[in-house]
């Protein structure tokens, strides 16, 4: 299952107060519509009761804050609390989070429903919303932290971001964002030693399928800066993330971190031994296909040593030689000449071969566009 | 349509998330219909015992005025 799939399905088997893996049958629903049905299902449950909280939230407002807090953790509890939160003026509510123990406070939140919520959290002091979410880390609740950031103020996620140690909950809680425009966000704030920490924690809690799912989301920039991070890794760690890539058909959030590296870091990775193997060029090369990147393939190629572009070739004009028609027609012609223009002699007449009987029309397109660039001669004899 | 699907269509399910349940193949939207009244089941109860234990210290010659306040 994809990551964020399993992301997604976790966030509404909580909902649904179900075991984790209760609800996989829904595996290969649209993620937008799986997360939209949450959302509603989650405001239907709170409707079911908003009458209620608003007359509690009512009766606490004649109660001196003090005494309301009192009345909260020993009377009502945190599922009511959060409710009765939602329904209290933001400034009344700010008061009562204030005079609550932050255990208790950190439940309360568990409970709040996101879309009445908004508000509050993002009115909550940074002292307080910093507190609560020191204890949510200590709770593994990471998916409530991800809803904190996406509504907190700007200065409050500073100081969260400040405190959190681990790279394991940076890399989950980064998952469970349900905006994940707000990841470049978070991960700016983050020191270098912290992002340094999310990437030594995605090997040691093989976290590696939600940091590369995670990458398709991120500035080339941030991409770049953590590829190279990745890449200092060592090729232990390189050769596992292709593993990982190549089960999980993460193949182009990997592309794309490697082409955002420095160019030492590229050679390093597209290189290793691991990317020799036929199992993992022939995921390499359909997951391309299935997702039209190969923009982001081609880019790499002409990169390879002889020793890996041999492989390369070998199922691109083999098994995957069906696709060579969805390149010629979908690549940008410049990336697709540095790939010919790459290919040794011994691999010219086995690529002619391959086109002629799979992309002919596509290659005579794309010829005629390209019809002065010397990268192809070979070719275009090979093909006549 | 499954008896659950009927149920929460009933109980006033938003249009939108019926729509999702029903797009399913039968048996996985009744599956989700289940689960979904599972735990609005789950969620009633666990309001409930809270106003209830609200309402305990309640003194108990105020307690039908204050049950009749809040829940009408």
């Amino acid at each position: 299952m994809h990551i964020e799939t399993q992301a997604e399905l976790l966030k509404l088997s909580r909902l649904l107060e179900c075991e984790e893996n209760a609800l996989d049958f829904l595996d290969g629903q649209d993620l937008g519509q799986l997360a939209a049905f949450r959302n509603t299902v989650s405001a239907f449950f709170y409707g079911q009761h908003q009458d209620s909280y608003q007359r509690l939230a009512g009766i606490s407002k004649l109660v001196p804050t003090g005494a309301s807090a009192k009345l909260a953790t020993s009377v009502l509890g945190s599922v009511l609390a959060a409710g009765i939160a939602s329904e209290l003026p933001a400034e009344r509510a700010i008061k009562l989070a204030d005079k609550l123990p932050d255990d208790f406070l950190a439940k309360l939140c568990i409970h709040l429903e996101p879309s009445q919520s908004r508000d509050l959290l993002s009115a909550m002091p940074d002292k307080i919303v910093a507190r609560v979410a020191q204890t949510l880390l200590s709770m593994d609740e990471h998916i409530t932290l991800a809803r904190f950031v996406a509504v907190i103020q700007p200065s409050a996620l500073q100081a969260i971001t400040a405190t959190v140690n681990s790279g394991e909950a940076m890399v989950k809680i980064a998952l469970y964002l349900e905006d994940k425009s707000k990841l470049d966000t978070l991960l700016e704030l983050l020191s270098e030693e912290q992002q340094r920490a999310t990437v030594k924690a995605a090997t040691e809690h093989e976290l590696w399928p939600a940091v590369l799912s995670l990458n398709g989301h991120v500035n080339t920039t941030l991409r770049g800066r953590m590829g190279n991070m990745v890449a200092e890794q060592g090729d232990a760690v390189l050769s596992h993330l292709i593993e990982v890539a190549s089960e999980q058909r993460l193949w182009t959030n990997l592309l794309q971190a490697v082409n955002a590296m420095d160019n030492q870091h590229q050679q390093n990775v597209v290189n290793l031994e691991t990317l020799r193997k036929a199992p993992v060029m022939e995921s390499l090369i359909s997951t391309v296909a299935e997702e039209n990147s190969w923009d982001e393939l081609l880019d790499l190629l002409p990169l390879l040593d002889q020793a890996h572009l041999a492989p390369a070739i070998e199922v691109l004009t083999g098994s995957q030689a069906a696709t060579l028609a969805q390149a010629l027609e979908s690549a940008h012609d410049s990336k697709l000449l540095g790939l010919f223009g790459h290919l040794p002699d011994s691999a010219i007449p086995t690529m002619a071969a391959a086109i002629k009987a799979n992309a002919a029309s596509q290659w005579q397109a794309f010829a005629d566009r390209n019809a002065d660039a010397h990268e192809i001669e070979a070719l275009k004899t090979a093909l006549n | 349509m499954s008896d659950s699907i009927s149920t929460l269509k009933s109980k006033g399910l938003p249009a939108e998330a019926m729509a999702f349940i029903e797009s399913l193949p039968a048996d996985q939207g009744s599956r989700l219909a289940d689960a979904v009244l599972a735990a609005l089941a789950t969620k009633d109860t666990r309001v409930e015992k809270a106003m209830n234990n609200a309402l305990n210290v309640v003194p108990g010659p105020f307690r039908r005025p204050v049950k009749k306040m809040l829940f009408g």
